[in-house]
């Protein structure tokens, strides 16, 4: 049990910027994204005892934080006593040059809707179509489709 | 215009990506559900410690009639398995999974080091005490009973051929007994360490010590 747990530790560091940043894109404010950083490595966890390594372990991951953050509860939900410690960083309250450029990347992604979110920010990752069809669940072909349409709704926004 | 959109966007997403690397991830909630998975595996060992204790409790009533057993040497019987029962009840009572979820990281590497402090004095201490004194009382009345079942005087060989069998299952007993210890110890000491990394909660001297010493 503890190389299961030393390897899935070593995924999540290898990841944990692209589980954030998919957490950080489907949220309104910082407490959102600790709630859905926090069910999103739950939920890695869980699903990792039947990961056989059919897909890369990024595929994996990518899907299993879609899911998590396309169903998750967008009620806020109340936590027990505990102390939730999430990655030590606030995009939308930091100030400084990056973070202004990150909260812009935020504004516009945010108002596409949750489908077409994930499709972007799969395809900013520079994910294949192939790849970004089969997390999301279509053909290669919808996937530029939707990356063309987009891209219109994209141009549109101020 | 669509390009320079994009490799914006891009651009802005490597910035993201790149200053999420530098943070570390710390998931209270990741950490609780590991916790509780090995609290599971030692209250797994408690269970199965009381099972065989009611197991033996309810043998112990039927051996009565059957091998002509002493009744002092059955209620004593008794009484100990209860009190063996009820021991593992009172060592186990923090270790419950619902209390790997809710109570503070402190409280439960707390709970973790008084189950361990428990184990360790019933090892060193109360076993030796009281089983080798039971085991060779067990032995004199299975050897006294059978000569009264059977109608003769027992010559030393014959006992040997009644305490050699007795003396192999109380060694399986004792080495399975000793691994079950061990694997309640050792997930004990996980769950401190697991803890002690992705926290930072003060530990004396003393204590890293004493997390230290094999039980």
């Amino acid at each position: 049990m503890k190389s299961q747990e030393k390897e899935f530790e070593r995924i999540v560091m290898e990841n944990k910027s692209t589980i954030y940043t998919v957490c950080y894109m489907f949220s309104k404010d910082q407490d959102e994204v600790n709630d859905l950083f926090q069910d999103t490595l739950v939920n890695l966890w869980k699903g990792f005892k039947n990961f056989r390594g059919e897909s890369k372990p990024s595929t994996w991951i990518y899907r299993v934080a879609l899911n998590t953050c396309i169903t998750a509860d967008n009620k806020k939900k109340r936590r027990g006593p505990t102390i939730p410690l999430t990655m030590d960083v606030d995009l939308y309250q930091d100030h400084d040059a990056e973070s202004l450029q990150v909260q812009i990347l935020h504004k516009r992604i945010s108002r596409l809707d949750v489908v077409d979110r994930a499709i972007v920010l799969m395809w900013l990752e520079n994910m294949s179509y192939d790849e970004i069809a089969s997390i999301v669940g279509i053909t290669p072909q919808n996937v530029g489709v939707k990356l063309f349409r987009i891209r219109e709704k994209l141009k549109q926004m101020k | 215009m669509e390009d320079k959109l994009f490799e914006e966007m891009r651009s802005q997403l490597g910035l993201l990506q790149t200053k999420l690397q530098k943070e570390s991830i710390v998931n209270d909630r990741l950490l609780r559900e590991v916790m509780r998975t090995k609290y599971d595996v030692i209250n797994r060992q408690a269970w199965f410690s009381v099972a065989c204790a009611l197991f033996a409790m309810t043998l112990f009533v039927i051996y009565v009639p059957l091998y002509h057993l002493s009744l002092p040497f059955v209620i004593v019987t008794e009484i100990y398995m209860l009190v063996c029962v009820a021991c593992t009840w009172y060592s186990h009572r923090d270790v419950r999974s619902s209390k790997a979820m809710n109570a503070d990281m402190l409280t439960l590497v707390q709970s973790m080091r008084r189950l361990k402090r428990f184990y360790h004095l019933w090892l060193v201490w109360v076993t030796p005490t009281t089983l080798i004194p039971w085991l060779v009382w067990c032995l004199y009345e299975f050897t006294d009973s059978f000569e009264q079942m059977v109608g003769v005087t027992l010559t030393t060989k014959d006992r040997l051929y009644i305490i050699i069998p007795c003396l192999v299952g109380a060694a399986i007993g004792g080495t399975i007994g000793y691994i079950k210890h061990r694997k309640v110890v050792n997930t004990a000491d996980e769950i401190i360490a697991q803890i002690e990394d992705t926290t930072d909660l003060p530990t004396t001297p003393d204590q890293q010590d004493y997390d230290k010493k094999r039980y």
